[in-house]
């Protein structure tokens, strides 16, 4: 243990070196051997980033075309529109319903959806008598092919510590008042499974296409922290 | 390791904060940093990286604060880079080359991912239905198996089939292929009388965080 957080202090303290000002780590190292009064100032990450790519590219470990890429797709083609998609076909589509609730990966691979984090999915279906909330405890594991990257509150500390203990608790602070005798599974993904949540349909909804049924799904509903509801105003979060 | 990151069950860590329409990225080194990390061609362990940042610390950074450090952390324990490279950001000959992955890559690396999942016969130690005590082994390295569940009794629900050990592969161990399942635990085994009783967590196990029950 020491040892292991020896070695993290040497390179976050090296890792300040990069842009040449002042670190945290370092400081705190300062501080641990008393005597100095630095003032602890975190070192601006953009500047650190900066250095670190130009170091990567000269090293010849990273392309800046392809960080470009992998920016693009995440901003603009890979996100919850996806898993919207997923969850209005198996709406209309009992039989892909069914391949999707028995094996997910392949099922949302046939509409095209696939990649880092979406290797190896579940999809989990609410019911008028139970509801599924997915969380990881112990980071942020998030179905990314289907949701995109996960949103800030996903990762925090208030989320991921409260949902396994008090997930009623906290889907009221997301709006949502379950029924007490609904059964709430909450899927605590630390493993290499990634979970999508298959919403409910709401009332409504009767005779649309599945394009706009897709529109009514938010990103929320699929992990579980709301139910869809008919969009007042454009597409949903 | 019994770390800050194990937050399942923590209390009093103030009302989740949401922010409507938020945006994928918050700042241009965000996107840097994230995508550094995805296109670099590192081996496993950064997360163990990240638990590894001194608590203190992970409460502060923000969630790409943690990415940066924990890949730096990484990159140097693989000499992939060396402090003196950080220092002055000028290469150095000599230091380990990882795979160089090019834009005209990244399409088809988008949709390919790294499937983890092994298709070799191993035998499962459990059966689905069966009751099981999730092991208290309070590893000082990277495991995936949360605190709160340590000596608490679960159902098999599933068995996802076979996969690495996280533990062992995070620390460049050699492979430990074993099932894992989808394990059960009422809330009120966790958390006593108070729950509800129509609440339950699933967790995803290997066979090694598993004794029978």
């Amino acid at each position: 243990m020491t040892a292991t957080r020896r070695d993290f202090l040497t390179a976050a303290v090296t890792a300040a070196g990069a842009a040449v000002t002042p670190d945290l780590a370092h400081a705190q190292e300062r501080e641990h051997d008393h005597g100095h009064d630095h003032q602890v100032v975190p070192s601006d990450p953009a500047l650190r980033v900066k250095a670190l790519e130009s170091l990567l590219v000269e090293k010849g470990l990273v392309d800046r075309a392809a960080l470009d890429a992998v920016v693009d797709a995440y901003e603009h083609k890979i996100g919850p529109r996806n898993g919207a998609r997923v969850v209005a076909r198996a709406w209309v589509d009992p039989a892909y319903k069914q391949r999707l609730l028995t094996n997910a990966t392949a099922a949302i691979a046939e509409l095209g959806y696939s990649g880092p984090e979406g290797e190896q999915m579940l999809v989990v279906e609410n019911t008028p008598k139970v509801h599924n909330l997915v969380v990881c405890t112990l980071c942020s594991c998030y179905p990314w092919p289907v949701l995109g990257l996960p949103p800030v509150w996903y990762k925090s500390a208030p989320y991921r510590s409260r949902a396994v203990i008090d997930p009623r608790g906290l889907l009221r602070e997301f709006g949502l008042q379950l029924p007490d005798d609904v059964e709430l599974r909450v899927w605590d993904s630390t493993a290499d499974l990634r979970y999508l949540v298959l919403p409910e349909r709401p009332p409504g909804s009767e005779g649309l296409s599945e394009e706009a049924l897709a529109a009514w799904v938010s990103r929320d509903s699929m992990v579980g922290t709301a139910k869809v509801v008919k969009p007042t105003d454009g597409v949903p979060v | 390791m019994n770390g800050i990151h194990d937050m399942g069950g923590m209390q009093d860590m103030g009302p989740v904060h949401y922010e409507k329409n938020e945006p994928v990225f918050h700042a241009d080194w965000e996107r840097r940093v994230f995508a550094m990390v995805w296109a670099t061609d590192t081996p496993p362990g950064g997360r163990y990286q990240r638990d590894l940042i001194p608590p203190a610390e992970y409460l502060r950074m923000s969630y790409y604060e943690k990415w940066l450090t924990g890949f730096i952390a990484l990159m140097l324990k693989h000499g992939m880079i060396t402090p003196s490279e950080l220092e002055s950001g000028k290469p150095v000959p000599g230091t380990r080359k990882g795979e160089l992955l090019t834009a005209a890559q990244v399409t088809a690396e988008l949709t390919k991912g790294d499937p983890s999942i092994r298709n070799v016969p191993v035998a499962p130690r459990f059966q689905t239905g069966q009751r099981v005590r999730a092991r208290n082994i309070n590893p000082v390295t990277h495991t995936r198996l949360p605190r709160y569940t340590r000596g608490k009794i679960g159902t098999i629900e599933r068995d996802h089939g076979v996969f690495d050990l996280e533990d062992t592969a995070s620390q460049q161990l050699p492979e430990k292929l074993q099932h894992v399942y989808s394990v059960r635990f009422d809330a009120r085994e966790l958390w006593g009388e108070e729950a509800s009783r129509h609440d339950s967590v699933y967790v995803d196990m290997w066979d090694d965080y598993l004794e029978p029950a």
